[in-house]
Order: structure tokens, then C-alpha cells, then sequence
């Protein structure tokens, strides 16, 4: 086989990375009906396709299909654009996820990343954390109260608890000394190495909080809160813009889980099997991957909805100092010599 | 290839802050002062500086959720339409403010015009040296800048008590301490909002 | 180097086109009607009262105001972070710089300070998400009086049966041994 140039190996590695994104939030879509259904002694939908395998493709036609409403009091163009910005933030901080080692691709040896960046966990971050502006002026600009009431929540729940989120993600910094994904994972499967959710068990329980919290799911989905909301920041949305507040969603978890599965268990790595080929580290790391997503349907159908007053004090007065003494106590034992 | 990305990215940063100041919408000139700071975090990124512009998207992306915030809270937008039926109100400060942006844009222009443009061959030196590593940044902040280092957080612990001061007089009083010395100073467990309420009269903006 | 960003940048533009070439084509497929109905406000029925564009509570907003603080804070831990592990190792850029368990102090100090500013927002109460400002129970307009209580009277209230109930229990345990 001819060897193809690099930037032709990127686009396709590109690709096929969007496309995986976009099935596993499509997946996800039809998991978080089916489990939901499971967890209720019901079946799920299972007429489109073996098992409803294809009810997202039949989703998204229909989608495409349905009227779009835009209210008459609503601001047009912020209306509009808002689900692009809830979308795009939550697909594009993927591009740093470290899926596998290197492989051998069309003559040239790549990585199963998008990209490498010295700085990725901070790219994460800062990329993901412009989705909430989707959600913000999606409710503002429905010019409705329930809309508006969403989305106030959705901006005081999410600087809550990312604070803890950014100081537990400090500590696994400090102990793999890079803000390098890469590295962070690979540091845990080298030879002796405990992966970090044994050297840091305060820190990975830190982050599945927030982790919950930051993409406003359950016991956390004060935006949306169907009962006291309606549909909180999406009420006013329907057809393709409804989708895609959806998708942004989906992505959110998606990238979250990820971010977990690199930080607190090591990527890809496999226990006693140090030098797996790529599609074992793959299979590996889709594995703990799907466990994280699979979480977030079992607490949804597992914990009650805080009450918000309730919300901000375990956001401000419980992780918050918790966080800060994580990241104390993970510095004064690397001092010491024990971490 | 730099140099047409830089013009391109410093264009649309200017764009977006002419938008600003210029939209109708409150929200959209939140939004595009949201705009001009990820334009500017690019050219950090393009000059070299990873971790300045992971750290300014980080950082400002909280600060404009605060200006977001600020035009739900405070500003109605009911009174903003009035201030639009009586333009001379305004109209004084926008000759002020006018003039001001004007000299000051006259003043960066004749420094700019009295000094050398650097050449273009010392600037590709400056994007060949590629990107900063963090451990020098980290290094310096524990040895060289020291103190800075330790006074920056002081200095934020002074602005976050500077802004909640300055916060709470213009909120009603919360938890029932603050409401039973609200009643007792006022009579009237809003005392704090009127209060606010009146000093915005007063300045003109209601 | 830079084609590192480069990649992310193509990868943004590619992601760009997927959203708006789904909202382009879904608005040439989806069906265009104009009824009235379609332009209110969902209210679950109800006719909408005014505008959702109205002064709101300003609780939200001091909120994110003390998060500011925090993150401007934690972005300066951010290299702090990264060196730590070469700076008790004494390698790497901070070798011979003699810095050592002094990177632990430092931290620690501005981590005191962070944790200063947090005990004085807890301290004024600005944490505290009340459910009610109001001193005066809520009076709807219209009627005589309403018999709701406060929640802080609620929680008193509560706390009291508790109390009650307590020494109740002891009283019980002390009679049943003295028996």
C-alpha cells in the first residue's frame, strides 16, 4: 500500500473520531431510554431495527421533519444560534482525548487522538466550559419565565461545582507533573504504578460529582427539571435546534466520562497485559468509558432531584473545601514521599 | 501564513469589540465581548503562548457569565428603552466618551507612528521559537516573582471582599440575622434594595 | 508545533459545517406554517403575563462574581501544579534552582488565602441559598392574610419537636432503668 501524506492520515483519523462521537451520543440517546425502560420493568423502544438499534437514525429523520417554532417575543438570532453553541463546545473538546497508543495507519505511525496538546486538560476545560453560554442564551433569549429560570440555574450550578471540578483535576496535575492528557494516562501504566483512583481516591470521587453536575444530568438537572420547569432551558426549542441542545448533551457526557476515564483510570491501559496492541487499549478504554456513561443512567434512576438551596451548599460549603484539602493533603504527601 | 492569520485574528477581535459597544442588545454585546476575547486568546496561542490562552478562554469564559449575569439582574430592559426615548440624557456622555476614545486612539497611533515597525523577519524568528513550556512559567513564579506571586492572591482576597460589599447594597438582606438588623435599621425588610434603588434615580438610570 | 492547533482548528471547522449543515438542510425538509399559536409563549396553557425579561434575584449574581475570584486564583495553581513533582525530585527546568520543599509552602500559602476567601463569603452568609428573602411571610395580593409560615420558623419548629422528642425518649429510658 502507497504511503499517504500525513495531512490526508489526519483527515481521516478526524473523521473517523467525529463519527465515533456522534454514534456513541446517538447510542447514548437510545441506552438512556432503554436502561431508563429496564430500570422500570418496561422494554424500551425496540420497533426500529434488532433491539431499536436504529431509533436514533429514525430520531434524527424525524427531526428534520418537524416544524420549527419560534416564539414571538423571543430575541431572533441569539434564538437561533444558541443550540449551535451548546453543540459545538462539547464535540470539539474531544479532539484531545488520548483514545489509544500509536498505530500504524496507511504507512505512517499517528496517535488514536485527534491531537496531542501539551496543555489538553486545560483545553478541555476551557473549551467545555463555553457550552454553558448555549444553554444561558438559549433561556434568556426564549423570553419566557421557565426558559429564563433554567438557565439562571443552569449559570450558579455550573461555576459551583466547577471550581471543584478544576482543583480535583489540580491534584492528578500534580501528580503526573503535566497537564498533558497523554502523559497523565501513560504515567499510570508504567511499570509499579497505581492507576490514580488509588492514589487519589478523594480527587476521582470529587470529579464524578461535578462531573454529574456539570452536564446538568441527574441528581443535578436543575436547568431542565421537568416537573418544577417544563423543559427548563429548552422549552421553547423544538425540531432540529431541540436536537441539538440533545446532542450537546450527549457530547458533554461523552467527553466528561472520558476526561474520568483518562485522569482516574489510566486511558486505555489494561492491568498485567503492559504492552497491549492499540485495539485491545481501544477496546479497553470504550469499555470504562460506556461504565462512566452507564453511571449516570443508573444514578438518574437511583437518587431524587436536590432541592437547589440544597444544590449550592454541597456545591460551595462541602466539595468546595474539600477540593482545597484534597489538593493540600495529595501536595503534603507527594512531599513526604508517600504518593 | 502567521502574519495572515494574526491580521485576520486581530480584525475580528477589533469586530467584535466595535460590536460591543455598537449593539442594540445588551446580551449582544456580552456575546461579542465573548467574541473579541477568544479572537485574542488565538493570538496568544498564534505569538507562542499555550497556557496564557487556555487560561484566558478558562478565565474569561467565568468573568462574561458575570456580564451575562449583570444584564439579567440589574439592567431592565424596560428602563433601557426609556433611556433610548430621551436621548440628550445620554447624549452629553457620548460626547465625552467620544472625544476620550478619540485622543487616546490619536495617542496610540503617533507612539506607534514615532517608533520602528519591527520587520517582518525578526517576527518569524519570534513563531519559529514555538510554544512556551509551562515548567519555566512555574519556576519563575516560585523563585524570581515570589512575592507577586504571593500578593496576587492577596490581592484577589481583597477583590473578593471588595465585591461582595459592594454587591450587597444593592440586594435585600439574606439569612435571618441580616433580616432582623435590616428591620431594625429600616423598618422595612428591603430597606437595602430601595436604598439601591434610589441611588440608581439618582444617577438618572431609572 | 503548530500544526498540533492546526488540527484542532480544522477539526472545529469540520464540526462548525456538521451542526449548520443539519440546521440548513432540516430547514429546506421541515414544513413552514404561520398560525398564531405557534408564537406564544408555552405556559402550559396559560395566557403569558409580561415579559421573562425582568430584574431577577441578584443571588445568581454574586455567585458568579465569587467564582471569578476562585478561577483567576486557580489558574495560578495551574503551573504550580505542574512542577511540583520536579520540584521535590530537584529535576527538570527547576533543577539547581534549590526549590524543593519551598514549592510546598508556597502552595500552601496561597491555598490558605483561597481558603480565607472562602470562610469569609461562608461567614457573610453569601453561601447561605435561602428560600425566602422576605421577613414578612408572602402575602398573595387579593386576600386577607395567609397562614403560610416562614421556613426558618418551619425549620425552629421542627428542631423543637426534635428537642421534645429527645428528652421524651430519655425520660423513658431513665424511668425504665430506674424500674
Amino acid at each position: 500500500m502507497p504511503e499517504l501524506p500525513l495531512w490526508l492520515v489526519w483527515v481521516i483519523k478526524a473523521a473517523v473520531i467525529y463519527g465515533a462521537l456522534l454514534s456513541v451520543a446517538g447510542l447514548m440517546s437510545l441506552a438512556e431510554r432503554k436502561v431508563s425502560a429496564w430500570m422500570q420493568y418496561r422494554i424500551g423502544p425496540n420497533r426500529v431495527g434488532p433491539f431499536g438499534l436504529l431509533q436514533p437514525l429514525a430520531d434524527g429523520v424525524k427531526f428534520m421533519f418537524k416544524e420549527e417554532l419560534v416564539p414571538a417575543g423571543a430575541n431572533p438570532f441569539l434564538f437561533r444560534i444558541a443550540p449551535a453553541l451548546a453543540a459545538l463546545p462539547a464535540m470539539l473538546a474531544v479532539a484531545v482525548i488520548p483514545f489509544a497508543g500509536e498505530i500504524e495507519l496507511f504507512g505512517q505511525r499517528t496517535t488514536l487522538s485527534v491531537t496531542d496538546l501539551p496543555i489538553s486538560s486545560l483545553y478541555v476545560l476551557a473549551v467545555g466550559g463555553l457550552g454553558i453560554y448555549g444553554i444561558i442564551l438559549g433561556g434568556w433569549s426564549s423570553n419566557s419565565k421557565y426558559s429564563l429560570l433554567g438557565s439562571l440555574r443552569a449559570s450558579a450550578q455550573m461555576v459551583s461545582y466547577e471550581l471543584s471540578l478544576i482543583l480535583s483535576i489540580l491534584a492528578v496535575v500534580a501528580l503526573s507533573g503535566s497537564l498533558d492528557l497523554r502523559v497523565i494516562a501513560d504515567a499510570q501504566q508504567a511499570d509499579a504504578a497505581l492507576w490514580n483512583i488509588a492514589r487519589a481516591p478523594l480527587a476521582f470521587l470529587l470529579f464524578v460529582v461535578c462531573m454529574f453536575a456539570e452536564t446538568n444530568r441527574h441528581p443535578f438537572d436543575f436547568a431542565e427539571s421537568e416537573p418544577e420547569l417544563v423543559g427548563g432551558f429548552h422549552t421553547e426549542y423544538s425540531a432540529m435546534r431541540f436536537a441539538l441542545f440533545f446532542l450537546g448533551e450527549y457530547c458533554a457526557m461523552t467527553v466528561m466520562s472520558c476526561l474520568a476515564t483518562v485522569l482516574f483510570l489510566a486511558g486505555g491501559a489494561i492491568p498485567f497485559w503492559p504492552d497491549a496492541p492499540w485495539w485491545a487499549e481501544l477496546a479497553s478504554f470504550l469499555v470504562k468509558m460506556s461504565a462512566f456513561l452507564f453511571l449516570y443512567l443508573w444514578v438518574r434512576w437511583t437518587l431524587p432531584r436536590f432541592r437547589f438551596d440544597q444544590l449550592m451548599r454541597l456545591g460551595w460549603k462541602v466539595l468546595l473545601p474539600l477540593a482545597l484539602f484534597n489538593l493540600f493533603a495529595t501536595a503534603a504527601l507527594m512531599a513526604a514521599g508517600v504518593l | 501564513m502567521a502574519e495572515t492569520l494574526f491580521y485576520a485574528l486581530a480584525l475580528a477581535a477589533v469586530g467584535f469589540a466595535v460590536g460591543v459597544i455598537s449593539a442594540r442588545s445588551p446580551m449582544l454585546s456580552v456575546l461579542s465581548l465573548l467574541g473579541a476575547f477568544v479572537c485574542l486568546a488565538l493570538v496568544y496561542l498564534l505569538a507562542g503562548f499555550q497556557f496564557l490562552a487556555g487560561a484566558q478562554v478558562l478565565v474569561y469564559a467565568g468573568a462574561i457569565m458575570v456580564l451575562f449575569l449583570f444584564v439579567v439582574m440589574l439592567l431592565n430592559l424596560a428602563d433601557l428603552s426609556k433611556v433610548a426615548e430621551h436621548p440628550t440624557r445620554v447624549l452629553g456622555v457620548h460626547r465625552v466618551a467620544l472625544a476620550g476614545g478619540s485622543a487616546a486612539l490619536l495617542g496610540v497611533l503617533a507612539l506607534l507612528a514615532s517608533r520602528r515597525i519591527p520587520d517582518t523577519a525578526a517576527d518569524t524568528a519570534m513563531l519559529a521559537r514555538g510554544f512556551d513550556e509551562l515548567e519555566p512559567i512555574a519556576v519563575a513564579l516560585f523563585s524570581r516573582y515570589l512575592l507577586p506571586f504571593e500578593a496576587a492572591s492577596l490581592l484577589l482576597l481583597a477583590t473578593m471582599v471588595a465585591v461582595l460589599v459592594l454587591a450587597k447594597r444593592a440586594r435585600a438582606p439574606q439569612g435571618p440575622r441580616e433580616q432582623a438588623q435590616a428591620v431594625d435599621a429600616h423598618g422595612d425588610a428591603r430597606g437595602d434594595a430601595s436604598d439601591a434603588a434610589r441611588e440608581l434615580e439618582g444617577a438618572g438610570l431609572r | 508545533m503548530y500544526f498540533d492547533y492546526f488540527t484542532v482548528l480544522v477539526f472545529a471547522s469540520v464540526g462548525l459545517a456538521f451542526v449548520f449543515a443539519n440546521l440548513l438542510i432540516a430547514s429546506v425538509l421541515r414544513p413552514q406554517r404561520t398560525q398564531d399559536e405557534g408564537l406564544e409563549t408555552y405556559e402550559c396553557g396559560e395566557v403569558t403575563i409580561g415579559e421573562a425579561w425582568i430584574q431577577f434575584d441578584i443571588r445568581y449574581y454574586t455567585v458568579a462574581l465569587v467564582y471569578v475570584v476562585f478561577a483567576v486564583e486557580i489558574a495560578f495553581l495551574f503551573p504550580w501544579a505542574i512542577v511540583l513533582k520536579e520540584a521535590y525530585a530537584g529535576t527538570g527546568a527547576g533543577a539547581g534552582a534549590g526549590i524543593g520543599i519551598f514549592a510546598l509552602i508556597e502552595g500552601v500559602i496561597f491555598l490558605a488565602v483561597l481558603a480565607l476567601g472562602l470562610a469569609y463569603v461562608w461567614a457573610k452568609g453569601d453561601l447561605d441559598w435561602v428560600l425566602t428573602y422576605s421577613a414578612q411571610p408572602y402575602q398573595p395580593a387579593g386576600r386577607e392574610s395567609s397562614n403560610l409560615p416562614l421556613v426558618q420558623e418551619l425549620e425552629k419548629e421542627q428542631e423543637r419537636l426534635a428537642e421534645e422528642r429527645k428528652k421524651a425518649a430519655a425520660a423513658a429510658a431513665s424511668s425504665e432503668a430506674a424500674a
